[in-house]
Formats: structure tokens, C-alpha cells, sequence
């Protein structure tokens, strides 16, 4: 897949993977995995970056005598997923200019 | 390779980010390999699905952004040099500023010592002018008897100005005294408190 289309993906899917509750890296991970390929470095990479841009909070949580770091959505995580399903449908137009003509 | 191997070849590698920055990381990889053996697998394993340390250096290196790189490296360069330089300067310099320090601190004690000597000039007046006041009193009263009224009226007049200097010069050398111990104090703060407190830390 394209690196840049990747990048952008990625993002959102962290986003979507904390949407309904607080989670975590290796938790992150394991909901990706079936859809992209994620490894635990592109992981971090994107969440310091979804940080900085006040897209999600971080707060670590006791866990087994560890702190785990549990981040969690902010209203401005859910406008970007609203704005990538918003253009997900231009997306889809675009497909179908794409492969156009060629319809079944 | 062991988890704390890896967070510390980490921790060397990414030297050039700001702290914060290098902590974080080294949190979230923390947790990341505790959270994989939590799940059953072996510490040896986990830290292998991480990476390689220097693929993994370099992803959070070209994460990070610029200036923040930049800045820190720079830091770091002038930390090196500043105090290499310093260190070469104190030694190479030391033939010029220890005789500039010692004769510095010299002139500052010896016009400390000067201040004190008028001071003692000073008190040497009053105790000049006391003495006259009783001397010429006493004069004045051999006067009396020996039948010279005038001459005694001229002494008693003498003791009295005596006296008044003497009560005026007492006022000005108490101030005068005060003074300078206050500057005395000043002075012995500002050269060797500094120092005990350098060396208390």
C-alpha cells in the first residue's frame, strides 16, 4: 500500500481503536492487526504524534505493579474520524472514476 | 538480549533527543515488552519482535521533529566545548588570574585597612580633644589659685571649646565606626561567604 495513503489510515485506526474506551499499546495493536500491518514502532511514532496534535490524552494506570499508559480520545480525535468517513465517499467516488467504465 | 539491554542501547542511542523525549520512549517500549510476556511470551522473544535497536532508533529519530534535534544537539556540542574550553582557559590562565586575584584581594584589604586607620585617627582626636578639655580645665584652676583670673577665664574658655569638639568628634567617629563595620562585613560576605556556600553544596 502507498506509504502516504498508509500514514493517514493508520492514524485513523488508532483513533477508531479508542473511540468506545480508553486503551493500550499492546491492545492498540492487537485490534489493527487484522486490518493493517502495525508493529510496535510505527505504533509510537503515530501516538506521539496524535499527542502533540491533541488528538488523544495519555494517563498511566497501575497495572501488576507497572504503570501502563491508557490514552484516550479527545473531541478533536472524533472530528478527524468524522472528517475520514466524510471523505471517505469522495474517496469512493474517486474509486469508481478510477476502475470507471470497466463496471461489471 | 534482555529488556533492560535493549531500553539501554535505546537510552545510548537516542541521546541527541531532549529527555522527556528519550523517557517516554523507553516507558512505552517498557511496557510494551512487559505487556507481550504478560501474554506468554519470553522476555528474549519480545524484544525481538520490537526490532532492531538501531531500526527502531531510527524511527524515532526521524519521528521527532527538526528543530527539536537540532537544538539539542547543539546543546550538547556547546556543553562539550564550553567546558573543555573553560577548563583549558582556568588551567592556561592560571599564571595571569592568580596573581590578579591575590593582588585584587590584596588592594580590596589593604583599603579596608586604610578605612580603619582614619577611623582610628579619628577616636585618636577625640581622645586629643578630651584630654586637652580636662588638661586646660585643670590649668585654669591652677590659674584660679595662683591669683592669674584672666589666664583662667582663657583656659576654662579652651575647655570648653575642647569639650564641645570632643562631643562632636565622638558623634562623627561612632558613625564613622558603624560605617566601616558595616562595609568590613559587606566586603568579607561578598569574598569568602560565596565561597562557603560553593563549598557547602
Amino acid at each position: 500500500m502507498d506509504i502516504q495513503l498508509k500514514r493517514g489510515l493508520l492514524d485513523v485506526c488508532v483513533l477508531a481503536a479508542i473511540r468506545k474506551e480508553d486503551s493500550y499499546g499492546y491492545q492498540i495493536i492487537k485490534q489493527i492487526k487484522p486490518y493493517l500491518e502495525i508493529s510496535e514502532s510505527t505504533l509510537y511514532p503515530i501516538l506521539r504524534r496524535l499527542e502533540e496534535s491533541g488528538q488523544l490524552t495519555v494517563r498511566a494506570v497501575e497495572h501488576n505493579g507497572r504503570l501502563r499508559k491508557y490514552y484516550h480520545i479527545t473531541a478533536s480525535g472524533l472530528a478527524r474520524l468524522k472528517d475520514f468517513t466524510n471523505e471517505w465517499k469522495e474517496m469512493m467516488a474517486i474509486y469508481q472514476f478510477v476502475t470507471g467504465g470497466k463496471k461489471a | 538480549m534482555t529488556k533492560q539491554e535493549f531500553l539501554n542501547g535505546l537510552r545510548a542511542r537516542l541521546y541527541e533527543l531532549p529527555p522527556k523525549d528519550v523517557r517516554e520512549t523507553l516507558e512505552y517500549y517498557g511496557e510494551m515488552i512487559d505487556d507481550c510476556v504478560e501474554n506468554g511470551m519470553s522476555q528474549e522473544n519480545a524484544v525481538k519482535k520490537m526490532g532492531s535497536l538501531d531500526e527502531v532508533a531510527a524511527q524515532i529519530l526521524a519521528g521527532s521533529s527538526v528543530r527539536q534535534r537540532v537544538t539539542r544537539a547543539l546543546t550538547n556540542q556547546q556543553a562539550k566545548k564550553g567546558k573543555g574550553w573553560t577548563v583549558a582557559l582556568i588551567c592556561v590562565g592560571f599564571p595571569v588570574w592568580f596573581p590578579l586575584l591575590v593582588s585584587a584581594v590584596a588592594v580590596i584589604i589593604s583599603l579596608l585597612a586604610t578605612l580603619w586607620s582614619v577611623v582610628v585617627s579619628l577616636w585618636a582626636c577625640f581622645g586629643a580633644f578630651v584630654g586637652t578639655a580636662a588638661g586646660t580645665l585643670l590649668l585654669s584652676f591652677a590659674y584660679l589659685f595662683s591669683g592669674f583670673g584672666l589666664l583662667s577665664v582663657l583656659c576654662i574658655g579652651a575647655a570648653l571649646v575642647c569639650t564641645g569638639l570632643a562631643i562632636l568628634f565622638f558623634f562623627g567617629c561612632l558613625s564613622a565606626t558603624k560605617g566601616s563595620a558595616k562595609l568590613t562585613k559587606l566586603v568579607f560576605l561578598k569574598l569568602f561567604g560565596k565561597k562557603q556556600r560553593r563549598s557547602a553544596k
